[in-house]
């Protein structure tokens, strides 16, 4: 009589009870795994949770060497993201990003605290890139002469099928004076003049520039697209 | 849905965010574990190479020692700029320091990769700078301080105008002129000292931190910062080459000038120098010297020509005995049926015997002695280690300088080469020379400095043989070389 009563309470009260915890338990987990990959899709494509604790930019004041560590493990994959499309080849880029933040630990204690801290670092990495630069033969590649207007759009079917790494391989053939302009200009979002007061340039002088990079860029993204579609279609027909 | 995008808009929306991770080596040489420096490594595989600068070293330590006098500071400064304005924050200073080392470099006018330079900005605090570290430390001259020792410094950045409460002791008032005041008088100024102002105006605009410049002194130390300095030189000669003969024990040596002619031949090699003194350097280094002879009077008692026992073997009688007036050693005939016989071959080659009775006999009207219209060539090489002392004229791009030495020759091959109608056929080699011979040189040479670490060297040279390479001492034979040599010298 006994064994039937627990068999009973085991069949109405505990499995049940267990049944739910176990789904409790799967919803929890599942609820943490998309939480982390929120958080990591995030961080990753906007950046706002990349913001770098107080307690790191003291530690690097200080010269510790943990916090120092912690601050390049959290921000340079994006810092060379940057380098990687303001040098003319990897090993260039390696040396932006380098000499970029030895100037960044050298001059954190002029950090005031003031805006944000990566942007800081963002510009100490731009301004090593453009020194860098400089160094290539610089005047030679300025052009003033008139530029003829031309289109500047993309297609929207060539976009779907342009990824980063294609566009900085495209950015990587136009000169340093085109590149640089055009990275200023079109990604940082700088304006003429102030890209004429960095790079020790005249307004128009930087105007032209950027025109010319936008044409060549278009060319070039365009016969990629080509290129890309013929090898899709000669594909397709050796497939059949 | 046909939406075209601006291309500045393509490249900012895939590249603004752009994350990839960086390699390795970048942080590895951030946090300092990867070494900086590069080091050229001399490779040499030859004992005797070793042994040779190991020599070198002892000798070139001895130098150190008696030329370096004690108490004398070894570290100078080697530049010094003014800046204007005291009013700055410490942190601009760091500015400063980056601009004065990036002038410098521009102007290539100080050397060496790690300076450390110190700014005296008017405070009570030395900033230190090291370049190459990245780091910043803050000193503060601690109260009764006596004396500091500005000499450590490489370069010196101080405030033009009058310190307040900058306290050095025993400069109360301006720093900048009693501190350049007291490091002439303290001798923390090269010896040689002499002021090269930079003009930092057209620096201005491109390096952060110049435009607080006033002025920059730059102290030229060139000849006492060769001190201590290593030199790697490749070198090649044409040579030519001949001998002296002396009579030993044999009667005519006269003869052996008229049946001999000078070679021209070649020696190349590698010299490793230490710069002992000011002036005064001491090399050593591995060469391959050849020397050689051309013998031109060739005489044959046989009746067959040598030439065809070079060709074909097979039909031919009789040995080809070939008189060679030469005066270096033994020439040794690879091939059985021709003898060569040198100075000292009588009694010693049992086929001369042979010839010795037939030629005497006046039945045999075969056997004459006929004028070969050949030659032979005989080649010596020799690995050559020599010791030689280096005293530089003068001062300057071209500089010259008097060599003299010894060098130890050790034999390693040697061949002979039978010469006729333009055609040079191996026919053998030279025996009975001695295996370690000593020679001594004398020259002079003249270094083109083409920028900080090489130069171009024209050495011609002199270099005579001191003992006989003969090993009997029937002929008394020294050769003799005279070479122009040319090469590239690296200086470490």
């Amino acid at each position: 009589m006994f064994n039937q009563y627990k068999r009973l309470r085991h069949i109405l009260i505990t499995q049940p009870l267990l049944y739910f915890f176990h789904l409790l338990h799967t919803f929890i987990f599942a609820g943490i795994c998309t939480a982390c990959s929120c958080i990591v899709l995030l961080e990753k494509n906007s950046g706002i949770l990349a913001e770098i604790p107080e307690k790191i930019i003291i530690g690097c004041k200080k010269g510790d060497r943990r916090a120092m560590e912690e601050l390049y493990r959290l921000v340079a994959p994006r810092m060379y993201g940057v380098c990687l499309h303001y040098a003319g080849n990897d090993d260039d880029a390696s040396d932006i990003l380098h000499d970029g933040f030895m100037k960044v630990y050298e001059k954190i204690y002029q950090f005031e605290g003031k805006g944000s801290f990566e942007g800081w670092i963002r510009r100490i990495i731009i301004n090593t890139a453009i020194g860098m630069l400089r160094k290539k033969v610089w005047s030679q590649s300025l052009d003033d002469s008139p530029v003829a207007f031309e289109k500047e759009i993309v297609h929207d079917d060539i976009l779907e099928s342009l990824e980063a790494e294609d566009l900085i391989a495209v950015i990587r053939e136009l000169s340093p004076a085109y590149r640089t302009v055009f990275n200023l200009y079109a990604i940082e979002g700088y304006s003429h003049k102030e890209i004429g007061e960095m790079l020790g340039i005249s307004e128009s002088s930087s105007k032209s520039n950027l025109s010319r990079a936008r044409q060549v860029l278009q060319r070039k993204i365009e016969s990629l697209y080509n290129k890309a579609a013929l090898n899709k279609k000669e594909g397709n027909e050796s497939g059949t | 849905m046909n939406r075209n995008k601006h291309i500045d808009d393509v490249f900012r929306e895939k590249l603004k965010d752009y994350s990839k991770d960086p390699p390795a080596e970048v942080w590895d040489s951030l946090s300092g574990r990867a070494g900086k420096k590069r080091y050229v490594r001399m490779y040499s595989n030859v004992w005797k190479v070793a042994a040779g600068v190991a020599m070198l070293m002892m000798v070139g330590l001895g130098w150190h020692f008696i030329s370096n006098r004690a108490g004398k500071p070894e570290h100078h400064l080697k530049g010094y700029a003014e800046i204007d304005n005291t009013e700055k924050d410490i942190s601009d200073y760091e500015a400063v320091a980056d601009g004065v080392r990036e002038a410098y470099n521009r102007d290539k006018v100080i050397s060496g990769e790690e300076n450390k330079i110190a700014v005296f900005p008017g405070a009570n605090n030395i900033t230190e700078k090291s370049s190459g570290t990245g780091k910043i430390t803050e000193k503060s001259s601690e109260a009764g301080e006596t004396s500091v020792s500005y000499a450590q410094y490489d370069i010196i950045v101080a405030s033009a105008l009058p310190a307040s409460g900058l306290e050095l002791p025993g400069h109360e008032t301006g720093v900048s002129d009693h501190l350049l005041t007291s490091l002439l008088f303290n001798q923390e100024l090269p010896p040689s000292a002499r002021r090269d102002v930079i003009d930092v105006k057209d620096y201005s605009s491109e390096v952060p931190g110049t435009d607080l410049f006033r002025d920059m002194y730059v102290f030229d130390d060139t000849p006492q910062s060769d001190v201590r300095r290593w030199y790697l030189t490749g070198m090649a000669a044409p040579e030519y080459s001949y001998r002296t003969v002396n009579n030993g024990d044999m009667a005519n040596a006269g003869f052996f000038d008229n049946s001999e002619n000078p070679l021209f031949t070649w020696s190349g090699g590698f010299q490793a120098g230490f710069q002992a003194a000011k002036r005064l350097q001491i090399q050593s280094g591995l060469f391959f010297s050849r020397s050689g002879i051309q013998i031109d009077r060739l005489s044959t008692f046989g009746r067959v020509d040598p030439e065809k026992y070079f060709q074909e073997s097979t039909g031919l009688t009789g040995n080809a005995i070939v008189n060679v007036g030469n005066s270096i050693g033994t020439i040794k005939s690879d091939h059985s049926n021709v003898v060569y016989m040198s100075y000292n071959s009588s009694g010693v080659d049992e086929r001369s015997v042979e010839y010795g009775s037939s030629i005497n006999s006046p039945l045999d009207q075969t056997n004459t002695v006929t004028g070969l219209d050949a030659g032979l060539v005989q080649l010596l090489n020799f690995i050559e280690l020599p010791l030689n002392l280096r005293y530089r004229l003068n001062e300057g791009k071209f500089k010259v300088n008097l060599l003299g030495g010894i060098s130890s020759n050790v034999l390693v091959g040697n061949k002979v080469f039978y010469l006729s109608q333009g055609e040079k056929t191996g026919t053998g080699k030279t025996e009975n020379i001695r295996s370690v011979n000593y020679s001594g040189s004398v020259g002079v040479s003249i270094d083109y400095e083409v920028s900080d670490h090489f130069m171009l060297v024209v050495e011609p040279r002199y270099k005579y043989y001191l003992n006989s390479i003969n090993e009997d001492k029937l002929l008394n034979a020294r050769p003799y070389l005279l070479g122009i040599f040319t090469g590239l010298r690296y200086r470490f």
